[in-house]
């Protein structure tokens, strides 16, 4: 029978936090025979090597699915932490047995639905950032007058009178972007919509959002929040 | 012992001028709000899993005396790709998914969608979860877009079912971000 050989450490998510309830994979490549570990309330998992059956020197390890670790029982024992990916989706699939002479495609579509007032060209923005990293957030509000109702398919505002740049902050599953039209500012004007830009002009307009007319004078500014949800 | 009606007048009078003072100050802007939100969904259209055969594209034995899938070196040709499952699930992301998202939007450290991954273990999608059941690989995809899509990419060969997974079995494919 093989000596304890504990393989163990924390699993934590990007920003740090440890999570509990996480399985890690612990796989002997060389014996052919893998088990799993389950994190504790402090994140933390323990795994021993010899419940996989009579481990050597040199076995090539592989933890949590990507950790590679080459057995060296002159030490006994090995640490790594893992921090695992954001997991954006996942599902389940029919039993596929990978062979030796055939490859395997797998192809993945990610689409997106969304309504008035979240614009088209802000929903690509966004996929243009999950799918390459690269994009621009946004940056300003707008206020505008006009009669016509916003359609998805906008990319600019009817008429827009003022734009300012935003503060931004968050809660669950919400982006949250305020910005003041300031008493000196657009007086006169039947506002009649309000606009998300990543520019202080033209850009793409990721909300172009209807409301009530707003007889904008010098006696009253007007905080604006406009908001992302994720549904 | 009961207040006199112009003392109890004179005391509501005191206290709205002190409410006053603490709610204005001369100068204050009176704001009106406007709160307004937009809102969309991202989700799992379509996985599309499909294999072929390594045909005669392939060498085999001692590295030195090798033999070929055919006569000549780089020779060899690869069967075509056949379907073998098409799903169409409309699944939305995880809260972890969509807060990744979020944190892109507010500017804050976020990781775009780079892997895909696949697991041995077809416990059914629950929106809270954070990892794959039981992860056995990564890979980096690669990614090409059309109007509000995604397509992402990667390619199992046959070579890894030779001992880089846990097992040779798939059983859920999952997107993450790349930490």
């Amino acid at each position: 029978m093989s000596n304890p050989y504990p393989i163990s450490g924390y699993v934590k998510d990007k920003d740090g936090n440890v999570i509990d309830e996480a399985v890690v994979s612990v796989v002997d490549l060389t014996l052919g025979e893998s088990g799993i570990a389950t994190t504790n309330s402090l994140g933390e998992y323990i795994f021993d090597l010899a419940n996989l059956g009579e481990y050597s020197n040199g076995d090539k390890i592989k933890i949590g699915g990507e950790h590679d670790h080459t057995v060296d029982t002159s030490v006994g024992f090995y640490e790594q932490d893992i921090t695992i990916s954001p997991l954006f989706s996942r599902v389940p699939v029919s039993e596929y047995t990978l062979s030796k002479v055939k490859d395997l495609r797998i192809t993945i579509d990610i689409e997106f639905e969304n309504n008035v007032p979240m614009m088209n060209a802000g929903v690509n923005e966004i996929r243009d950032w999950l799918s390459s990293g690269s994009a621009t957030i946004p940056t300003h509000i707008a206020w505008g007058e006009g009669t016509t109702a916003p359609a998805v398919t906008d990319t600019s505002m009817e008429s827009e009178q003022q734009r300012n740049t935003v503060s931004i902050t968050s809660a669950e599953r919400e982006a949250r972007y305020l910005a003041i039209l300031a008493a000196d500012e657009a007086n006169g004007k039947a506002l009649t919509r309000a606009g998300l830009f990543n520019a202080g002009a033209g850009g793409t307009m990721f909300v172009h959002a209807p409301h009530a007319t707003i007889a904008k004078t010098a006696s009253f500014d007007i905080q604006t929040q406009i908001s992302i949800f994720i549904d | 012992m009961r207040e006199s009606l112009p003392r109890m007048l004179g005391g509501i009078v005191r206290e709205i001028d002190s409410l006053k003072q603490g709610m204005t100050e001369p100068g204050d802007m009176p704001s009106m709000f406007l709160l307004l939100r937009g809102r969309f969904k991202p989700k799992i259209t379509k996985i599309l899993l499909e294999e072929r055969t390594i045909g005669t594209a392939f060498i085999i034995g001692h590295t030195d005396n090798a033999v070929l899938g055919t006569s000549t070196l780089g020779a060899g040709t690869m069967g075509s790709y056949s379907t073998v499952e098409t799903i169409t699930p409309n699944q939305g992301f995880t809260i972890i998914g969509k807060n990744e998202i979020r944190d892109w939007l507010v500017n804050n450290t976020s990781y775009h969608a780079s892997l895909i991954t696949v697991g041995n273990d077809d416990t059914v999608f629950g929106i809270n979860q954070k990892q794959l059941s039981k992860k056995t690989y990564e890979k980096a995809s690669t990614n090409t877009t059309a109007s509000k899509k995604i397509t992402m990419v990667i390619t199992l060969p046959s070579t890894i079912a030779d001992g880089s997974l846990v097992t040779d079995s798939i059983k859920e494919v999952g997107v993450e971000g790349n930490v």
